[in-house]
């Protein structure tokens, strides 16, 4: 499996494992990076042995049944939306674990640092690999980037 | 018999999925304490006793690996279970935690079954 791959089945099996949520990757990037400021992003990197950044993007709406689904919450419960920040941030250190461990095995000890708030996507680049997940209505992106 | 858990984390998120967690394995919970750091744990174990704390890594304040390596320090409670619940997935840095002492890793996102089976292995047969 290539890389594109790799990280696609491991975000949308983290999104079932971690909140129960069922989702489909697409085909085609339809989200523009003005869609992006308006979503809720958090990044975290990661170095040694090798380096990348990971940065998750998603609608307030995922954000808030991530909280949801994994504090047991109502979604439309006050308390779900609140949290959905925290929740997005929590997924991305989850995710980021799992996709690098998918792509680069178990024996490797890597560094990963806490998720920050990020909006806009990362920067361009030729090694960036971006997944865009359909999630009800509503999306929720994976960027990569590994040089 | 029924247990005192302490959960150390510094995500509420994870707090909560945890303590949801537990509550969907039907262990019989005594009393549930909830920490944000090490330090946070280590003051709350001055006022309550626990029969297990399950515990994030990288907190501020006090991380996992130094609240585990304060506790296999102190006589009160070294003995008490310790269970890393992390998203680490190096094999070679669960077993420099086991090196430190920890009686069990469960990995994140976490399952019914993960806790069932680590309080298995800690505490004898868990049947459920």
């Amino acid at each position: 499996m290539n890389k594109f791959d790799i990280i696609s089945d491991t975000v949308i099996g983290m999104l079932e494992e971690s909140a129960f949520i069922f989702s489909d990757p697409v085909d085609e990037i339809t989200v523009t990076k003005d869609m992006k400021s308006k979503m809720l992003g958090y990044c975290i990197k990661y170095t040694s042995p090798k380096s990348g950044t990971i940065a998750v993007f998603a609608d307030k709406e995922v954000a808030t049944m991530i909280a949801a689904n994994m504090t047991g919450l109502e979604e439309d419960d006050p308390m779900a939306e609140e949290e959905a920040g925290n929740a997005l941030q929590e997924f991305t250190n989850i995710i980021a674990g799992h996709i690098i461990t998918e792509l680069h095995g178990t024996e490797l000890v890597f560094d990963l640092g806490i998720p920050e708030a990020i909006t806009g996507g990362l920067p361009n680049d030729d090694n960036l690999i971006q997944i865009e997940i359909d999630v009800e209505d509503y999306k929720l992106i994976l960027e990569f980037i590994e040089p | 018999m029924s247990y005192s858990i302490m959960v150390v984390d510094d995500s509420s998120i994870i707090r909560a999925a945890i303590k949801k967690t537990i509550d969907m394995t039907e262990i019989p919970v005594d009393r549930l304490v909830v920490a944000e750091n090490g330090l946070d744990a280590l003051e709350k174990l001055k006022e309550t006793w626990v029969d297990i704390i399950f515990c994030d890594i990288h907190m501020p304040k006090m991380d996992g690996i130094e609240l585990i390596e304060t506790l296999r320090k102190t006589v009160e409670f070294k003995n008490i279970p310790f269970v890393v619940v992390s998203t680490v997935g190096s094999e070679t840095q669960i077993n420099e935690l086991k090196e430190k002492g920890i009686s069990g890793f469960i990995r994140k996102p976490f399952k019914p079954e993960d806790i069932n089976a680590v309080m298995g292995e800690i505490f004898g047969e868990w049947e459920k």
